[in-house]
């Protein structure tokens, strides 16, 4: 480069600075976003990894279904490859905390492989401490310092147990194999792990190891997400697996003696079981019969009183007629002595006068003295006198009489009180005998009804026993057929992708790759394109002055390395800045997001990516260089003089359109035009259409995202599930705890029904695949619909459970590649021993986690057992869910109680999550609209500026000239948003697709009200850049159309 | 006019002293009515008064037009000659409202456009002016007689497209893309486009500069004719003063005034003339 010609270049890109500027902010755009979304995934893996290899996460885990023994241990240390393994006990138990059922996973503390974190506490010195997950504090609420108490889940286990079922905290720790909440599942309980507790080995009595973790030699250097690991890890595991048999085969032998003691017993204790449940009835009935015996003894006793009644009224009418002539004798002999006292006071009173007469006489005889009439006087005296010693005699008879009759009357008075008080006692006795049979009668009556009801309760747990009897004994039968059956054990090995939240972070992440390959390629290229056609355009314009440098004597090579620096440097210094921004920003930001969920991830790891660094910022810079090279060339390839000659300009052309004449003809002057304009420039057309309708789709994308997520949540707990709570019973209840749960529900008014069900965490599968999910058997099929509508989505068609296979969830279906007729293999574990299979009848909608469904029926057939209901759906009509599980979980036997709307607002919290995505997608969209039709319109009009000057100096307003050239972008824009609508509900269903998880399926339809708000922000977008187009317009010089072509 | 006005004034005067007012006045009501209206219609078609024009290129201050002064009577078919940088170029943009003088009255058809705001240079553009370009300006994706539409969808009273078409002598190429007809066919159009509107002044910016000497002459012709024949007024702007001998006026400009004008009553046809 000459002097001059630096100067000239320096100068062209100061005059230019807009231009410059532009491609170089596309480039850096463009490239940022390729290389920040790009290497978020492969950012995410290395965190990842560093994170596995802090903790020296097991590579390889070997599980036996009858466990792993030290001999099993050290035959794996001697496979090739194998560079330390460890021994682990687990088993699953159950912790209650408030009257909640929480199934913990208890594991052996790790030493070298599986290292754990200890967030708060210490580590355990002693037999009875131990660490718990996070999790377990955040469900639980206990804390450091407090003691737990874990109890075995299963029933049956019999050669496992711990030694000692209480536990002191002594720390909180977090595990790389648990770096987000999912803890995985268990065939105890309702089969879903809440939390991991870590328990000194010493802990653990159990006949064999859980597992094996395996450390494979040099792999903890290689990136685990690698080929170079993969193929090291598998080669291990083939190493493993080819020892897997013999070891089995051992392992089988040593099981087989046990086994014999086991059932024997399994069988004393069925026995003594049976003779427990014999004692129990045998107790009811003696209580039946008691009460029976104190029926009759009160109806002796009635009997008695009734005749204890009779005998006093006897008495009483006896006593009645005695009395009555008592009272009669006694009224007679009261008057009579009454008379006697009367005449003998008569008389008394005659003796006085006479005593008195007498006495006179005396006086008077005495004065009178011895005369005759004194004589006889004195005579009669002593004749009176003698009448009243007379009668004074008889008095005192009389006197002796009278008090003998009151004497007697007051012995009749006595007598008759007599007969009066035992009259009275009589009557008294027979009125309380009366009363007291009363008594005697509703009490017997009571106790009648309670008999009754005893009997019924009898007979209801006779059966109750029976039925419990004969399910033990099956499952003995199945135990004792299990047991003989009982094949040599088989060995898992399995490596990461057995982990659970490993293998939902790597879902994650190939979930972001599978985004991260689209969009960023999309936007990549549009960034380039207009770069690329911005770089044309630029050497177009100057192709007067690159005549001149050619007349000059410059080299065609000279000429060009102007235009090519130009676009090399804006190029370079734009992807540059680009990817060291998007490579540092992007990924930290999504790591950022993702630690949310995947708490257990370790500080981000951001390193410079080469890959996304060179391959983005070569194709950009070398795309652009190129274009401008081709471009340069063209030019260069005439001659100086025809350069200096204004360029012939492109002829222009009939459109297919005008072949169609009824079409042709129709349109005016005007839009025949625009017609013609919008096919002639084709590169505009195709970019313009490129840029809409691209922006048109990540809108619709943008909307559809929340769409698709808040149909899932509508129509799942909206149209599918019906019922509002979920109740779940204690893992030992039996038949009449769950009746009594059943009754006492139907007081509680606000419930409006109920249905009893078996609802377990299974596994489902078909050949390889193995997905986890509910397995749920209603009790009563005629209600089941009306809790849970089974529907195909499609068609629409309502689905009945029948006894002739199952009914699974359309993405069960969708996984394990299976369809009606086909059928599904159900475990209670993965390595279930004995996995039942049974035939698919239908498929039914469902958006949330996989359910499968059977008719009790069927179970009992396939399972060989009554179906043991451990829960109850709900319907209910409440306003305060809280205060209603609650008030669920205090029954007696309820284990756990949860409201639907929860799990609801998790699903509807994820469309919250998603915002940002939508926020970021319309940014791109709204940018993607300005980059694309913003240049392309300056492209137009730089290119048409003689042809809009001609017009305008035709006399077209600014108006005119302006809907000339929009009448165009109208058009482009309405084509752009056709294309883009098909392309958006496509890209929409692509992505909902690669970005729902294995768990849920997303809605797959679009609301119109989507479509209306794209179309209107697309053309929003459009309109605007138009808008501000228009200054450009106003600013056209007419004088430029005089002016000679350039 | 100048005699005129002096009449006019005299009459007053005269009136005023015989103190016949009454019938003088009427009948010098009249004489004064005809003889506005005579000084009206004398008043020339395009009329240029001190006309200025001054750009500002950075610091440095061009007089492109420095006191321009000419009159062009309606109908005359008149041609502008001058040296590049003569000025030639601020005079068609000025007159055909492109431009707006710095200084000066430009009176086209009794109005003065240099009055006129945006706007209504605008409407002046579209209906009194037409244009002929040198590199004919025709839009590239129009076929000949779409081109000419695309004049008429805006104009006021348009003539029909066919017919204009047709007296540029171009029917039979109507339907063609300008990229398929040749210099002097694509400036046909670009007549055609002009004379489509009506216009009462036709604008010629070097309309053969980029043309052979036949067809240029014949284009020559063709503006010729259409100013005989329609009574148009046409503005011929070239460096080439070899033409001079065809025009009723030739207006010489240099140094951004006018140098010289000659006016010529016997205009000779433009297949006599050879340069």
């Amino acid at each position: 480069m000459t002097k001059s010609a630096r100067r000239d270049f320096f100068r062209s890109v100061q005059n230019s600075l807009g231009r410059f500027l532009s491609i170089l902010i596309i480039s850096l755009l463009g490239v940022l976003i390729f290389a920040g979304v790009g290497s978020a995934g492969p950012d995410m893996e290395l965190t990842a990894d560093a994170t596995f290899d802090k903790a020296n996460l097991m590579d390889i885990q070997v599980l036996g279904t009858l466990g792993v023994t030290e001999d099993d241990l050290a035959a794996i240390l001697r496979v090739d490859g194998v560079a330390a393994a460890e021994p682990s006990y687990q088993m699953d138990m159950i912790c209650l905390q408030n009257g909640r059922e929480y199934i913990v996973r208890a594991i052996s503390i790790p030493k070298k492989i599986n290292k754990y974190t200890i967030i708060d506490g210490r580590a355990p010195k002693a037999e009875d401490e131990c660490l718990v997950d996070v999790e377990f504090i955040n469900a639980t609420g206990y804390d450091v310092g407090a003691t737990i108490q874990l109890q075995n889940g299963s029933n049956f286990e019999i050669f496992n147990k711990l030694k000692n079922d209480k536990f002191t905290i002594v720390g909180t720790v977090t595990s790389a194999m648990y770096i987000n909440n999912e803890r995985g599942t268990s065939s105890v309980g309702d089969g879903s792990v809440s939390s991991f507790v870590m328990l000194p080995e010493e802990a653990f009595d159990m006949d064999s190891y859980s597992a094996i973790y395996v450390s494979v030699d040099g792999a903890k250097e290689l990136n685990s997400y690698s080929k170079a690991y993969r193929e090291k890890v598998d080669g291990v595991i083939e190493g493993i697996k080819a020892i897997a048999d013999e070891r089995s085969q051992i392992r089988f032998s040593e099981v087989k003696t046990k086994t014999d003691d086991y059932l024997k017993r399994a069988d004393e204790e069925y026995a003594k079981g049976k003779s427990t449940a014999q004692k129990k009835l045998d107790d009811a009935y003696k209580k039946l019969k008691d009460a029976n015996q104190v029926i009759v003894d009160g109806r002796n006793e009635l009997a008695d009183k009734d005749e204890q009644i009779i005998k006093a009224e006897e008495m009483i009418e006896k006593l009645q007629g005695p009395m009555a002539e008592a009272k009669v004798y006694l009224q007679n002999s009261k008057k009579q002595v009454e008379d006697g006292q009367k005449a003998y006071d008569e008389y008394v009173k005659n003796l006085k006068t006479l005593r008195e007469n007498i006495e006179q006489q005396k006086k008077e005889l005495e004065k009178m003295g011895n005369t005759d009439e004194a004589r006889s006087k004195a005579l009669s005296i002593a004749l009176a006198e003698g009448t009243a010693d007379e009668i004074e005699k008889e008095l005192k008879d009389a006197k002796k009489k009278l008090e003998d009759g009151k004497k007697q009357i007051s012995k009749g008075e006595k007598q008759l009180a007599d007969y009066e008080a035992q009259y009275e006692l009589a009557k008294t006795a027979v009125i309380e005998a009366k009363s007291q049979i009363e008594i005697a009668k509703t009490r017997l009556e009571e106790a009648e009804t309670e008999l009754e009801y005893g009997k019924q309760e009898y007979s209801l747990i006779r059966k109750d026993i029976e039925q419990e009897l004969e399910d033990a004994e099956k499952q003995l039968e199945n135990a004792r057929e299990y047991i003989n059956n009982l094949s040599a054990p088989e060995w898992y090995v399995f490596d990461r992708s057995s982990i659970p939240s490993c293998a939902s972070l790597d879902e994650n992440i190939s979930n972001l790759k599978s985004i991260a390959t689209f969009f960023p390629i999309f936007f990549f290229v549009i960034a380039t394109l207009v770069a690329l056609t911005t770089m044309t355009r630029m050497v177009e314009e100057e192709r007067t002055l690159i005549g001149t440098y050619k007349a000059l004597g410059y080299s065609n090579s000279a000429i060009a390395l102007k235009y090519i620096m130009y676009a090399f440097l804006a190029s370079a210094v734009g992807s540059v800045a680009g990817f060291m921004l998007g490579e540092k920003l992007v990924p930290r930001v999504v790591l950022q997001a993702y630690s949310v969920s995947y708490y257990g991830l370790g500080a981000p790891v951001i390193p410079f990516n080469v890959l996304f660094a060179v391959v983005p910022c070569a194709v950009a810079v070398l795309c652009i260089s190129l274009a401008t090279y081709f471009a340069c060339r063209r030019s260069l390839s005439a001659s100086a003089a025809e350069l200096m000659r204004p360029a012939a300009p492109r002829g222009g052309k009939r459109i297919l359109l005008e072949r169609i004449p009824s079409i042709w003809t129709r349109l005016n002057f005007n839009q025949k035009a625009a017609m013609r304009n919008l096919f002639r420039y084709k590169k505009r057309f195709f970019m313009t259409v490129l840029g809409v309708g691209g922006c048109m789709a990540l809108l619709l994308v943008a909307f559809g995202i929340g769409d698709s997520v808040r149909a899932m949540s509508e129509k799942q707990y909206k149209e599918v599930f019906n019922y509002d709570f979920t109740l779940g019973y204690e893992s030992d209840v039996g038949r009449t705890e769950r009746r009594d749960i059943m009754e006492f529900l139907g007081y509680i008014d606000t419930i409006e029904d109920k249905a009893q069900v078996l609802r377990t965490i299974n596994y489902f599968s078909s050949g390889e695949e193995s997905v986890n999910g509910y397995f749920v058997v209603p009790e009563d099929l005629q209600k089941f619909p009306s809790f849970v509508h089974l529907r195909n989505r499609a068609t629409g068609q309502e689905l009945t459970l029948g006894n002739d296979g199952v009914i699974i969830t359309e993405k069960l279906a969708e996984l394990l590649n299976v369809d009606v007729g086909d059928s599904i293999t159900i475990k209670a574990s993965e390595n279930d021993a004995d996995p039942k299979t049974v035939p698919i009848a239908g498929i039914t909608e469902n958006y949330v986690l996989h359910y499968v469904y059977m008719s009790p029926e069927l179970y009992e057939k396939t399972f060989n057992i009554s179906v043991p209901y451990n829960g109850m759906l709900v319907k209910a009509n409440t306003d305060n869910e809280t205060l209603f599980v609650a008030q669920l979980m205090t029954l007696k036997g309820v284990s756990s109680a949860s409201t639907i709307a929860t799990e609801k607002e998790l699903i509807e919290s994820m469309s919250t999550n998603l915002n940002s995505v939508v926020y970021i997608l319309i940014a791109a969209a709204a940018l993607l609209a300005f980059i694309v039709l913003y240049n392309l319109n300056n492209i137009n009009i730089n290119e048409r500026r003689r042809e809009l000057a001609t017009i305008k100096l035709l006399g077209f307003y600014t108006r005119e000239l302006a809907s000339y050239i929009y009448r165009e972008n109208v058009w482009l824009s309405l084509i752009g948003i056709g294309i883009g609508t098909v392309g958006g509900i496509f890209l929409h269903r692509f992505i909902m697709y690669t970005a729902e998880s294995d768990m849920i399926m997303l809605g797959r339809q679009l609301n119109w009200q989507s479509f209306v708000i794209s179309i209107a922000l697309s053309a929003f977008f459009a309109f605007l850049v138009n808008m501000f187009m228009y200054r450009k317009f106003k600013k056209i010089d007419m004088v430029e159309s005089l002016k000679s072509v350039e | 006019m100048k005699r005129d006005t002096e009449k006019c004034l005299f009459l007053f005067k005269f009136v005023w002293k015989i103190n016949n007012i009454y019938v003088i006045i009427y009948f010098n009501a009249l004489e004064i009515n005809e003889i506005i209206k005579k000084e009206v219609s004398d008043m020339s078609f395009i009329e240029l008064k001190n006309v200025d024009k001054t750009y500002r290129m950075g610091e440095v201050i061009i007089k492109a037009a420095n006191g321009m002064n000419f009159t062009v009577e309606k109908g005359e078919f008149v041609v502008i000659v001058g040296p590049s940088g003569a000025g030639k170029t601020t005079v068609l943009n000025i007159l055909g409202g492109m431009d707006t003088a710095s200084a000066g009255v430009i009176n086209v058809d009794g109005k003065n456009i240099a009055e006129f705001n945006e706007k209504q240079r605008t409407q002046y553009r579209r209906d009194d002016v037409g244009f002929v370009f040198q590199f004919y300006n025709l839009v590239p994706n129009l076929t000949a007689k779409e081109n000419v539409e695309l004049a008429l969808q805006i104009s006021k009273n348009p003539l029909s497209a066919d017919a204009v078409i047709e007296e540029v002598g171009l029917t039979d190429r109507k339907n063609n893309f300008p990229s398929q007809l040749s210099g002097g066919e694509q400036q046909r159009v670009s007549i055609a486009r002009a004379l489509a509107k009506n216009p009462k002044l036709l604008l010629c910016d070097e309309p053969t500069g980029a043309l052979d000497y036949i067809t240029g002459k014949q284009i020559l012709k063709l503006l010729q004719d259409m100013c005989r024949k329609k009574g148009m007024t046409v503005l011929v702007i070239t460096h080439n003063s070899a033409i001079a001998p065809m025009a009723d006026r030739v207006i010489k400009i240099k140094n951004g005034h006018v140098s010289k004008i000659i006016e010529n009553s016997t205009p000779v046809s433009v297949e006599q003339i050879e340069w």
